[in-house]
């Protein structure tokens, strides 16, 4: 059945792209075609972490990378998401864990993954990751390379995690059989900066208002386009997404917004009325921190380095204060009046310590909502409750700013 | 720091896997600390699907439960505890240190953390203002004398584990890691003493016992009652926190700390799945166990995948095992007291 979705995925959104590009149906289009090309195991399948892991160093070789967390959110927009779960139960995987590792685990019990030549992934965001894919990687009977992230930058970590990147690539050449490219890693990394530009352009945009981008694209954008990451298609995507945003605010064609928030964490993968209401109550979400750039263009002729310390800049490592970095000037620019944090049940790395996060938007007078509210298993999923606590926190901007 | 006159400052220590040498090098005493389970009294301002221990933690601080303590020490053992540091900075008064610990043992990793344990060393002077500065001699004397309290205890918890442990043994072993290293040295030794007294009762039936941070001495009882023994323990404060020595003969000290500290026997919390189910693997076969209980924390991530790969080793080796969980609230109920009950049962029969 997965082969099967993709296979319309990509048909459908080749079709759709022939008649006029669109952001969404290149994103699309070229998700479900790598993922085919995993389950055709062509080329060598090198399972990542795409969000975290340095897809640059992944796209200078000939292999094709999956992640087992993105692809659960496709199997949650294709419904399958219950049955994989409970072959998860069956196999003793605790409820108490992340939804989508459940769901990979299941998944790969029921033979539906592609089988991967070689694993990769990192420390951050989550424990649960790493313990993942040692899970998998023993059914498999594959190695994982773990890059370790430490959780602050110094001389030493820097070298570290370099020393550990350039260990992968080896690893990567051994497992392929394939030579590492420096002059095709260092185009890619070309295009990764390139790509990043287009990011801050794309931010850029947001600061309008009504905000061309309003719902919850941007945040799914964040996390499974960083699959395209060196590749000539997120540069195409990230142009498609100015046109497509800078069109809509001309043609006024934006929804309307009273409301801007911004968005932490994560957002659920299966079919919900979130959106709905947030579009109901003209609430837009023009940025979220997934989609912030914090790290600099990296430098072609010291790429290992450049990645290195890219990664270990990601917010979701080390203090919490790396997620409340510039918030005032955040606020102001986007004119943001309001917060919430998506916290679903397992992921205790974004929401353990909201309290400091809701201190700190209660000193710049921002309403904070914690919204708990799974993300990747639908049977704990309850409209109404959605409804209810959203539209509860829209009554408190509403009276807040005099609506 | 505060001490009194003759007195060296205490630092909690909330993990086997900090350094306590370093501790005690700077002139300070590391102190273990087990807090009282009182969870909800945290949680306005952690979330609460959070561990039992992290939450408890957090409100053994915010509670002065920790006014003797002059700073605390909190490794990045999980997404948990780095978040709990977080928190900690922002609402209790007690001076907390992070300690990056690395998740994997290869030598790019020992190396790593060599480096943030001179760090680390340089910042229990600096930050927690330490009497002393961490010397290479103070460093050796440390060494040492932890290796010696680790070898007693090593061999006191190995007989304890032969004879099997009585809830109120269990409870003794927990009180003395939160003593001071010298008074933990004498209690050690009487401990040992007491249990050469014991002999080993073959009417009841040995099993293994594995949880993440195990406190619960109301399961050793009960295990006890109902005609068992607890013949080895997998958990954080079980031999995993005293096993394996640091290496005294050596230039580089740093690097003998950051090598026993990262290829200790593996917990949870580390990278290396295949590791830990040897071990374990290994432990039930060492201690003759007919049987395995776990009690995994709630919440307790690591341990909790950990869970599925370790059960389906042991059901292909045949061991029988009850999964039981626990939410560090110190309390059992009758429910899982009848499943213990009915699990010997089980075992007395195949036995």
């Amino acid at each position: 059945m997965f082969r099967n979705m993709l296979t319309l995925m990509e048909q459908q959104t080749t079709e759709a792209l022939k008649k006029k590009t669109s952001a969404r149906g290149l994103w699309f289009n070229g998700w479900a075609k790598e993922t085919l090309a995993a389950l055709d195991a062509k080329k060598p399948v090198v399972y990542t972490t795409a969000y975290a892991f340095p897809m640059e160093i992944l796209r200078s070789f000939d292999v094709v990378s999956f992640d087992f967390e993105l692809a659960c959110g496709l199997f949650g927009a294709m419904g399958m998401l219950e049955s994989i779960l409970e072959t998860a139960a069956d196999k003793g995987m605790p409820s108490d864990t992340c939804a989508f590792h459940r769901a990979a685990i299941g998944a790969s019990f029921q033979d539906i993954l592609p089988k991967p030549n070689l694993m990769v992934t990192t420390s951050f965001f989550c424990d649960g990751k790493a313990k993942t894919n040692e899970i998998m990687a023993r059914k498999y009977q594959t190695d994982v390379q773990y890059l370790y992230v430490p959780l602050e930058i110094t001389a030493d970590s820097i070298k570290y995690v370099k020393s550990q990147l350039l260990q992968i690539t080896k690893k990567i050449e051994s497992k392929t059989g394939q030579k590492f490219d420096m002059d095709r890693f260092k185009e890619v990394i070309e295009i990764s900066n390139r790509a990043r530009e287009a990011q801050l352009k794309m931010l850029e945009l947001q600061k309008l208002s009504p905000a061309p981008w309003g719902g919850s694209d941007m945040f799914a954008y964040s996390i499974s386009g960083q699959m395209f990451d060196g590749s000539p298609l997120k540069e195409k995507i990230n142009q498609a997404f100015i046109s497509e945003m800078t069109s809509r605010h001309e043609n006024k064609k934006s929804h309307p917004e009273r409301h801007r928030i911004y968005w932490m964490a994560w957002f659920p993968t299966y079919q919900s009325n979130l959106n709905e209401v947030f579009k109901t109550n003209q609430v837009s979400i023009p940025v979220c921190e997934s989609f912030r750039v914090n790290w600099e263009p990296i430098d072609p002729d010291n790429p290992f380095e450049g990645l290195a310390i890219k990664c270990l800049k990601n917010i979701y490592i080390g203090n919490n204060d790396r997620r409340m970095e510039n918030m005032d000037q955040i606020v102001s620019d986007y004119r943001i009046n309001g917060a919430i944090l998506f916290a679903t049940p397992a992921c205790r790395h974004s929401k353990t310590a909201f309290r400091v996060i809701s201190d700190r938007f209660a000193e710049l007078d921002i309403p904070f909502l914690l919204f708990d509210m799974e993300i990747g298993d639908p049977r704990q999923y309850q409209s109404e409750r959605t409804r209810t606590r959203i539209e509860g926190f829209v009554e408190i901007l509403n009276r807040k700013n005099g609506h | 720091m505060n001490a009194s006159a003759n007195k060296q400052p205490h630092i909690a220590i909330t993990c086997a896997y900090v350094p306590v040498e370093i501790i005690s090098a700077a002139g300070v005493t590391p102190i273990r600390v087990i807090p009282l389970p009182r969870a909800s009294e945290a949680e306005p301002f952690i979330h609460p699907l959070t561990c039992g221990y992290i939450k408890s933690l957090l409100a053994a601080g915010m509670k002065n439960d920790l006014s003797e303590m002059a700073g605390i020490i909190i490794p990045n053992c999980c997404d948990g505890m780095r978040k709990l540091n977080d928190i900690w900075k922002n609402y209790v008064n007690i001076p907390s240190l992070m300690l990056d610990v690395p998740k994997k043992t290869d030598s790019l990793s020992i190396d790593f953390f060599a480096s943030e344990l001179r760090r680390f060393a340089d910042r229990v002077h600096q930050q927690m203002k330490s009497p002393n500065a961490v010397t290479g001699q103070s460093l050796a004397l440390a060494i040492s004398f932890w290796n010696q309290v680790r070898r007693k205890m090593s061999d006191a918890f190995s007989a304890m584990e032969k004879t099997g442990m009585s809830g109120d043994q269990y409870l003794q072993y927990m009180d003395m890691m939160k003593m001071e290293p010298d008074s933990m040295m004498e209690a050690i030794k009487q401990m040992a003493a007491d249990i050469a007294k014991q002999t080993i009762d073959h009417h009841k039936i040995p099993v293994m016992v594995s949880g993440s941070l195990f406190s619960d001495t109301e399961l050793v009882d009960h295990i006890d009652r109902v005609g068992g023994r607890v013949a080895a323990l997998d958990s954080c404060i079980g031999s995993r926190y005293f096993n394996e020595l640091v290496e005294e003969k050596t230039d580089d000290l740093f690097h003998a700390l950051a090598k026993r500290y990262l290829e200790k026997p593996t917990c949870p919390r580390m990278i290396s799945l295949s590791g830990r189910i040897d071990q374990f693997m290994g432990q039930i076969r060492s201690s003759g166990a007919a049987g395995v209980i776990t009690s995994a924390m709630k919440y307790c991530d690591t341990a909790m995948y950990d869970q599925m790969p370790l059960l389906q080793c042991i059901r292909d080796a045949g061991v029988p095992y009850l999964v039981l969980e626990n939410s560090y609230d110190g309390d059992m109920s009758e429910q899982e007291k009848n499943r213990i009950e009915a699990f010997f049962e089980s075992l007395k029969k195949e036995v």
